[in-house]
């Protein structure tokens, strides 16, 4: 397996950030660690998964990072009905950063990280320090989180609902250009949010040489709180996309995870749950689509820590062309989470002989009280029985493929909880099954 | 009253594997020193008076062995001490053709754990190893007349040299891992079988390899060639007595079926619990062939293994069928790989596990699909019941899919027995035990009724005996 | 005009194994035939081949339409001409919703513009209540965690949506309960009429007590070894096939 270096990744680069940004000593001293950390871990530490990561694809290593902090928020966009808040970054500027002034007034927070960093210091400590801090052993969250150039803090306080979702958008892809960023979201108890966030092509998007995207999303929720998390990945075709997702739940709290990967010459995503309070629940559905010669690495590492906790976790991937994807999976459910219930489940639909599928769903059980511990998996083609039924009513054969494909795809689809993300998803896979 | 009762049914377990658990003091004719080092290979080299190319190959596995590191997955293996192994004993001159022939107190080994008697009523076919060398050989004489070939691997070195060197190590190359390379350099014993074009063997042939004295590894190596459209079932069992400190089992097993040929390989691996089974078993199934696994490993301290196949031609087809269970202190690491290189083939895994007391299974497996494999249909199917909450229980398959068109399914739950089915059983009268047992032995059924009649009996009242008191 | 299904000495098979050996059958709009026959006699294969299910092979002879040769054609061709297949085993395609898919279907068979949203709805509707389903069906992914009665009024369902000149039903009664059973069988004896032609498949003769066939024929060894009125259902009922077998036909296998 071969290494991954990134030139800026220094104690230099690093201090300028820190220093440009104003940032306190704290702060400062967590990149540092983390630099430490990026430089000494290698690409995959977990044990199983060594033969099965692939970051060939990522020739970013001579990409210039963007050391400036971006100004204020320009604030140009004009339609914000139907949302609740929106971050928008299009490559180094910030584009909009607005949230509904009556949830201002409930106490939600919704900033720049630079901006939380400072004003409110000591929560955000506390916060990404003993709760939601990014796993130790994962290179690439320690990559983001030493070198994060801009990054968002949204924080729901108890008993307030966020009805409309808010909306994070990254707009990236310049030449040569790496962006990293952190997203903290901490909802209190009885609380509720859903946030859409978008990591897609900019104006200035393109050119021979590959960009770097880091995005971290870093969760945290008390008790008997909701948080529907979606994300949209459909990058350009020269961007090497590292995600690291966590989250740590609450009693009787629910995240649920929705994604979707479509673009990106390399897009590799990790996600943790953790569900440390008694009946905390993480439902997660993920899609990719892969076409041409693009690569996923897509994991996902669930925790039943506490008694009574649910997952609930579906993966379905189509590929074409010579496009490759790994699917790894892992539901631990510790000697602590007596009576957890867990299904995971990564299927594969396989449409040309250059692609490749690989699947790892594992699990590992250390309590024997648990509801249900079950995983699957499958990959399967169109199959030529389904064809024959479907043209026998009238139907084109190509028509019937479409539909096969997109109805293959289609239950995870629905499963995601914004039915706005889901038109545009269905319209982006209809398009790449075109191409 | 849960303790107590644990203490109890302990003890009947230990009792009863009491019917393996006895030493001989017997005098060995010859015996290394313990530890490993060049010297030893050439030793056990000479000692045989082997071809030269024999000694070649052990330095080569020699070589390898002491580069390569130890794994760094599967289990345990940080108390396994290669400097306080003894790698060679032998405990006669030669291999006897009739019992007879066997010294009295091995004799008495083999007829307390039954052999002669299985012999005579179903069997086609003896083998049996007693720590380094095989003590018996025998086989029905039709057979014989019909060119099959049963004998200890070292004979066959002698008597067959053609058929032996187009054949061995080329399934396994001492390269392919750690405890391979250690085999290649200081193997002895094991069975060779060899079933000629169309001759089909309907009795079982058996290789029994016993470990005897402490901190002796047993070191076997199996070859079956089964030419084009033959059939074998060849089964092996290992026992050894229980000591404080480990013994150390390290096979290599390769398997070829060519066209046509059907073979299977059964294991009742139920080695005392302080010995470390480290197994690498590997097919060929070529053109139209069948191989299948059917692998139970309840004894041992911690066993790595995973019988694999690569169907090599197109029709191949593979079947394998592992059951572990892991009491007090013991790791099952155990699963199977089937690698599909040819169109048309097809494979099914089928994985049942029991872990008690806080003992812990693992399926790890991988099913491949490689570029040019068109048409294959794969299965694995994977369960694993769990007795209490000490015990763990891991499922980590690796499912690559290189071609289109490719059927591949793969499922697995965990889970313990349920509540109403306890209820259902005990409601019709069946006491806590007995409906546990009834309930485990279900969950192993598709197991046991693919052993031949007697093993199968045997092996639900080793389950039995695993289970005593397992609720209380 | 009358149109006409026509099979003429038709020799077909799969795998390169011959099942039918020499079918000729005449179906002209407005009539109603029953093919019946043992397991195994070929009766599915007979369907699949006029479909045009590209597993099977014919050997020779020909399917017309009309007088022409539809042999060849893809089966959506074939549907567009007006045929139906309801088959024995319908195919589960998981994350597409039935609506949809006959909607697609319909809109291929007749035209983008023979039928608005709103009306193609209406037709559903009405077509769901008369097969009494529940109206969430369409909603429900094509077959999948069907049961077999629902399966087969699927079937139907879009056999009357989409309004086939020539409808193959192949064992549409079985999986059915008796209530199912006489709701499926009214609904395609009022789909019954001049402009359409009928091809029941079946093993048993409990559907024809329901739609009565204008002929009946009996298919045994991939050959039609007798042919009769509607009255004929009745007599194999009673005395099965082996008397046709033991008996005159006996040569016919």
């Amino acid at each position: 397996m071969a290494g991954f270096d990134l030139g800026f990744a220094e104690d230099e680069t690093v201090r300028e950030l820190s220093s440009s940004r104003k940032e306190p000593a704290w702060f400062l001293a967590d990149r540092l660690v983390s630099l430490a950390n990026f430089k000494a871990l290698r690409v995959e530490e977990h044990q199983l998964f060594t033969k099965y990561t692939d970051i060939s694809r990522a020739r970013v290593g001579g990409t210039e990072p963007y050391i400036q902090p971006a100004g204020p928020a320009k604030n140009s966009e004009k339609d914000l009905a139907g949302v609740s808040g929106v971050y928008s970054q299009e490559e180094d500027s910030l584009e909009t950063l607005w949230l509904d002034p009556e949830l201002e007034k409930k106490g939600v927070v919704f900033e720049t990280l630079q901006n939380a960093v400072s004003r409110h210091q000591q929560q955000l400590r506390t916060l990404t320090f003993d709760h939601a801090s990014l796993p130790e052993s994962d290179k690439f969250a320690q990559m983001t989180k030493a070198l994060c150039m801009a990054g968002v803090v949204l924080h729901v306080p108890d008993n307030v609902s966020v009805s409309k979702p808010i909306l994070i958008r990254w707009s990236i892809g310049r030449e040569n250009a790496a962006l990293l960023t952190r997203t903290v979201v901490s909802l209190g108890n009885n609380s509720s949010a859903v946030v859409v966030e978008e990591i897609e092509p900019s104006k200035a998007a393109g050119g021979e040489r590959m960009a770097l995207f880091g995005g971290t999303a870093e969760v945290m929720l008390g008790e008997g709180s909701v948080l529907k998390y979606n994300g949209v990945e459909n990058v350009g075709g020269g961007v090497a996309t590292f995600l690291n997702r966590q989250a740590s739940v609450g009693a009787g709290s629910e995240i649920r995870w929705a994604f979707a990967y479509v673009g990106g010459e390399m897009t590799r995503s990790h996600i943790d749950s953790f569900l440390s309070g008694r009946g905390a629940t993480v439902r997660e559905v993920q899609v990719l689509y892969g076409g041409k010669s693009q690569f996923f690495d897509i994991f996902s590492h669930t925790r039943h820590v506490a008694e009574d906790t649910v997952s609930d976790l579906l993966s379905k991937g189509v590929l074409q062309d010579q496009s490759k994807a790994y699917v790894k999976g892992l539901i631990t459910i510790e000697k602590s989470g007596k009576g957890s219930d867990s299904y995971l489940g990564e299927f594969g639909m396989v449409l040309s002989r250059d692609s490749r599928f690989l699947s790892i769903p594992s699990l590992e059980i250390e309590n024997h009280a648990v509801r249900r511990a079950k995983h699957a998996s499958s990959v399967t083609q169109v199959d030529e029985n389904q064809i024959f039924y479907m043209t026998s009513r009238g139907i084109e054969e190509s028509e019937a493929r479409k539909l096969i494909v997109m109805g293959f795809l289609d239950p995870v689809v629905a499963r995601i909880p914004l039915e706005s993300v889901a038109d545009r998803l269905r319209g982006l896979f209809e398009s790449k099954w075109k191409a | 009253m849960r303790g107590r009762h644990r203490t109890t049914a302990k003890q009947i377990v230990d009792e009863d594997y009491s019917a393996y658990d006895f030493k001989d003091d017997i005098e060995y004719l010859y015996k290394t020193k313990k530890g490993l080092r060049e010297s030893i290979v050439d030793e056990i080299s000479k000692l045989k008076g082997e071809p030269e190319w024999m000694t070649r190959f052990r330095h080569r596995a020699y070589e390898h062995f002491v580069k390569r590191p130890l794994p760094t997955w599967g289990g345990d293996l940080s108390a396994l001490d290669f400097e306080n192994i003894t790698y060679y004993a032998k405990p006669v001159e030669r291999v006897g053709k009739s019992w007879e022939d066997v010294p009295e107190a091995i004799k008495k080994t083999f007829d307390r754990l039954g052999i002669p008697e299985a012999e005579r009523k179903f069997l086609a076919g003896v083998g049996a190893q007693y720590e380094s060398e095989v003590v018996y050989h025998s086989l029905r004489k039709e057979l014989e007349e019909k060119g099959v070939i049963f004998m200890g691997t070292d004979s066959a070195l002698k008597e067959y040299p053609e058929i032996f060197r187009k054949h061995f190590g080329t399934i396994v190359p001492p390269e392919d891992n750690k405890f391979a390379a250690l085999n290649s350099a200081v193997w002895s014993g094991g069975s060779f079988v060899y079933i000629p074009e169309g001759v089909v063997v309907d009795q079982p042939l058996q290789a029994y390899f016993r470990i005897n004295a402490e901190n002796v590894g047993q070191f076997e190596r199996t070859l079956i060639i089964a030419e084009p459209h033959s059939r074998v079932h060849y089964i092996e069992g290992c026992t050894a007595p229980v000591y404080a400190s480990a013994s150390l089992h390290a096979a290599v097993v390769e398997v070829i079926a060519k066209e046509g040929a059907h073979i299977r390989y059964t294991t009742l691996q139920n080695w005392s619990k302080d010995v470390y089974n480290l197994v690498t078993k590997r097919a060929h199934a070529h053109k139209d062939a069948t191989v299948e696994w059917v692998d139970a490993n309840t004894g041992s301290r911690l066993t790595m293994k995973y019988p694999s196949v690569y169907l090599m031609g197109p029709g191949a087809r593979t079947d394998v069928l592992s059951v572990t269970f892991a009491g007090r202190g013991q790791h099952q690491d155990a699963g199977a790989k089937a690698i599909h290189l040819a169109p048309h083939t097809q494979s099914r895994i089928v994985s049942k596990s029991v872990s008690k007391d806080g003992g812990r299974t693992t399926y790890r497996g991988h099913l491949r699909v490689a570029r040019g494999a068109r048409n294959v249909v794969a299965s694995v199917r994977c369960d694993a019941l769990m007795l209490d909450a000490q015990s763990r229980s891991d499922t980590y398959p690796y499912i690559e899919i290189d071609e289109d068109d490719a059927t591949v399914t793969h499922e697995a739950t965990v889970g313990r027995i349920g509540d109403e089915q306890m209820f259902y059983l005990m409601s019709r009268g069946l006491t806590e035990n007995e409906a546990v047992n009834m309930i485990v032995l279900g969950f192993l059924e598709m197991f046991t009724k693919e052993l031949p009649m007697e093993y199968a009996v045997e092996f639900n009242r080793l389950i039995k005996l695993e289970m005593e008191g397992s609720v209380g | 005009m009358k149109r006409t299904l026509q099979i003429v000495d038709l020799h077909a098979g799969r795998d390169g194994k011959e099942i039918l050996k020499g079918i000729n059958l005449v179906i002209n709009q407005g009539e109603v035939h029953a093919i019946m026959g043992p397991n195994g006699s070929g009766k599915s294969t007979l369907s699949n081949v006029v479909m045009g299910n590209p597993k099977y092979q014919i050997m020779s002879g020909d399917v017309r339409l009309d007088g022409e040769s539809i042999a060849k054609l893809a089966p959506n061709k074939r549907a567009h001409r007006g045929l139906f297949l309801g088959m024995q085993y319908p195919v589960e395609v998981s994350g597409v919703k039935l609506g949809s898919f006959m909607k697609a279907a319909y809109n291929q068979v007749h035209g983008p513009d023979a039928l608005d949203v709103a009306g193609f709805m209406e037709l559903v509707e009405e077509n769901t209540k008369l097969l009494n389903m529940d109206s969430a069906f369409a909603g429900r992914y094509v077959n999948e965690g069907f049961s077999g009665g629902e399966k087969k009024k699927a079937e139907i369902l879009q056999m009357l949506v989409l309004k086939p000149a020539f409808a193959i039903l192949d064992e549409t009664d079985s999986g059915l309960d008796i209530d199912a059973l006489k709701t499926v069988a009214r609904a395609i004896d009022a789909y019954r009429g001049p402009d359409v032609g009928i091809l029941l498949i079946t093993h048993y003769q409990r559907l024809l007590r329901y739609i009565k066939p204008d002929f009946v024929h009996v298919l045994m060894g991939g050959k039609i070894v007798l042919t009769g009125g509607g009255d004929l259902a009745e007599k194999l009922e009673e005395l099965g096939y082996g008397w046709l077998k033991d008996e005159k036909y006996a040569g016919a296998t």
